[in-house]
């Protein structure tokens, strides 16, 4: 058994579903975060995440199904749940009458902590302590999004889960944010649930991801088995794919392909053969103007996944079928 | 709980609207300070009572004599039906709408603290700051009868405006629940202000009713009289008290269960 899946797990959602009246926000979610673990909840934008996530904290309701967090049912109210929780949906909002130093000490006494040291450490993490006395709605977008962050940490929480940590802010921004995660992970063992459209972020800090698509989940995969998963090919620009599609099957033997856009063609065997293939294709008359050996990432997963469920949504709508599981 | 009031009266620190609701009051006082002369001239009188229109009958009943208990109860009648409905809803809206408003509702919400004692605290600091407004309020008209040179001042007609404006504070503050409702409901501040002002305008319609006593929006102006009408001042009976506390507990609840079963996105 690996070891992830011997881990506790920590977050649970059962069949969760919302729906908006005609809208299917989520659709019967069915997915397990376990302790120690940065979960990275992928899709595109609109495809329910933070609907998600906002079940999770019980902002709203779920038409159908549930969540537990660390074993308790979440609802309003679950006070011993949220004890253990920090969370930050979107843009944090603060009370911008207030300075930096006063919303995290209200946090703070509102969460019935006495020792000031906590505020001095998550100013420390977050890197606050030149905009203590500034007024927060002065705050730059990174700079909110890091009090966002020193509020949901002053009680170090078991869980901390993040809605879009990095929108709207710039790249040393982005990477800050990054490395506060990273640190929170390594170091005090926090189980982070972050969802994100930024693929390139998600595989940066997470260990394991779920990817969602209009409402529901399409795949869980811990990273490393989606890095073990993943395929080397050869890729052919080409002029002709459909040609090139039909030398490399009828004079080669190639079963193993995909035509992309753009005049792309990925081979997935053979590649001992590349040179071969290649006279192949340029003998029948086709120019072969790109030529490279190349490896499948998040991104290319991701679209195949989501961009496979989209076409398997549109077959579905035109055989008129419903409620389909993948 | 303790803490949770303590913050509520934190959110306050530098904000502009405690400021902004003593100005209204201010400016109230104002108004009366610069209209109550002129009605009270004799000259204006009889120019009233000729016109006939709605000022004519308050004139003849000699609401407008310039005595302190005529000119407190003009700014007590003030609060009671028109200033008062709006400005305590003003602040009902801002208290309750505010974090729905600026984003931070959904930190409130994920708090490990029941979300009811939220409400109560914000409750709470509401009674006090309607409390403060009506006192002050009180304060500020009897400044301005002062500057004005009304003679025969008295200790009793000044007690027993402080009795009565500390009624019709309790009376509005038990319709304000609803007011939060709205605001909580529609996560901002233009519900609760149109509803506000729907209500004032409820309330002031009722006045010369025989619902009066018994309409929550209107048993401030039946307490302290209407001179406008005229209607004069009328004790209420116990069930507009009965009346008034069931509103409380029904806003109440409906704001209970408004932030523990709806949806609250923002």
């Amino acid at each position: 058994m690996p070891e992830s899946s011997a881990r506790e797990t920590v977050i649970r959602t059962v069949g969760l579903t919302k729906h908006f009246k005609d809208v299917k926000a989520v659709e019967g979610l069915d997915l397990t975060v376990r302790r120690g673990e940065v979960y990275g909840f992928l899709g595109r934008n609109g495809a329910g995440k933070t609907t998600t996530i906002r079940m999770m904290l019980a902002l709203i309701r779920p038409t159908d199904g549930y969540v537990e967090i660390l074993g308790q049912r979440m609802a309003p109210n679950a006070v011993r749940a949220f004890e253990r929780i920090g969370s930050m949906v979107e843009t944090p909002g603060f009370y911008g009458n207030l300075t930096v130093r006063e919303n995290i000490e209200m946090q703070r006494d509102l969460l019935g902590l006495r020792r000031s040291g906590w505020v001095d450490e998550v100013v420390e993490m977050c890197d606050l302590g030149e905009y203590l006395s500034r007024s927060a709605a002065t705050l730059s977008a990174g700079n909110k999004q890091r009090l966002g962050l020193a509020r949901a940490l002053i009680h170090k929480p078991e869980i901390l889960i993040l809605d879009e940590p990095t929108n709207g802010l710039d790249p040393v921004g982005i990477v800050d944010i990054r490395t506060i995660l990273k640190q929170l992970s390594s170091d005090r063992g926090m189980t982070i649930f972050l969802s994100s459209h930024i693929l390139s972020e998600v595989q940066q800090v997470a260990t394991r991801i779920g990817i969602i698509h209009e409402g529901r989940l399409l795949e869980e995969i811990g990273l490393d088995e989606l890095r073990l998963r993943n395929r080397t090919y050869l890729e052919f620009t080409v002029s002709d794919t459909k040609r090139a599609a039909w030398v490399l099957e009828e004079k080669c033997g190639i079963r193993e392909y995909a035509v992309h856009e753009e005049g792309a063609l990925r081979v997935y065997e053979g590649f001992d053969r590349s040179a071969e293939l290649n006279r192949a294709l340029i003998e029948s008359g086709i120019e072969v103007n790109g030529f490279r050996q190349s490896e499948e990432d998040l991104e290319d997963h991701f679209v195949q996944l989501t961009g496979g469920a989209e076409q398997e949504a549109q077959a579905r709508e035109r055989s008129g079928k419903r409620g389909w599981r993948r | 709980m303790m803490r949770m009031i303590a913050a509520e009266f934190l959110k306050l620190k530098r904000s502009r609207m405690p400021m902004w609701s003593g100005l209204i009051v201010l400016v109230a006082a104002g108004l009366s300070l610069a209209v109550l002369p002129v009605l009270a001239d004799p000259k204006t009188q009889v120019e009233i009572a000729k016109s006939g229109g709605v000022f004519a009958k308050a004139v003849a009943a000699g609401a407008y004599q310039p005595t302190w208990t005529n000119y407190l109860r003009v700014g007590l009648q003030g609060m009671s039906g028109s200033w008062g409905i709006l400005t305590f809803g003003l602040v009902t809206a801002y208290i309750f709408g505010r974090e729905y408003k600026e984003g931070a509702a959904k930190t409130m919400l994920t708090l490990p603290i029941r979300r009811e004692y939220a409400i109560v605290a914000k409750l709470v600091v509401l009674a006090v700051w309607v409390l403060a407004l009506g006192i002050l309020s009180v304060a500020l008209t009897m400044a301005a009868t002062a500057i004005l040179g009304v003679g025969g001042f008295s200790w009793s007609a000044v007690l027993g405006n402080v009795d009565d404006t500390l009624q019709a504070t309790a009376l509005l503050y038990c319709t304000l629940p609803l007011v939060a409702w709205f605001a909580v409901r529609g996560r901002g501040y233009l519900q609760p202000m149109l509803f506000s002002l729907g209500v004032m305008m409820v309330g002031n319609a009722l006045v010369a009713t025989p619902a009066s006593p018994f309409v929550p929006w209107n048993m401030p102006l039946h307490l302290v009289g209407a001179s406008w009408y005229p209607v004069s001042p009328s004790p209420l009976v116990p069930l507009s008290w009965v009346v008034a506390v069931a509103v409380f507990v029904v806003g109440a609840a409906a704001l209970m269960w408004q932030i523990d079963h709806a949806d609250s996105p923002a």
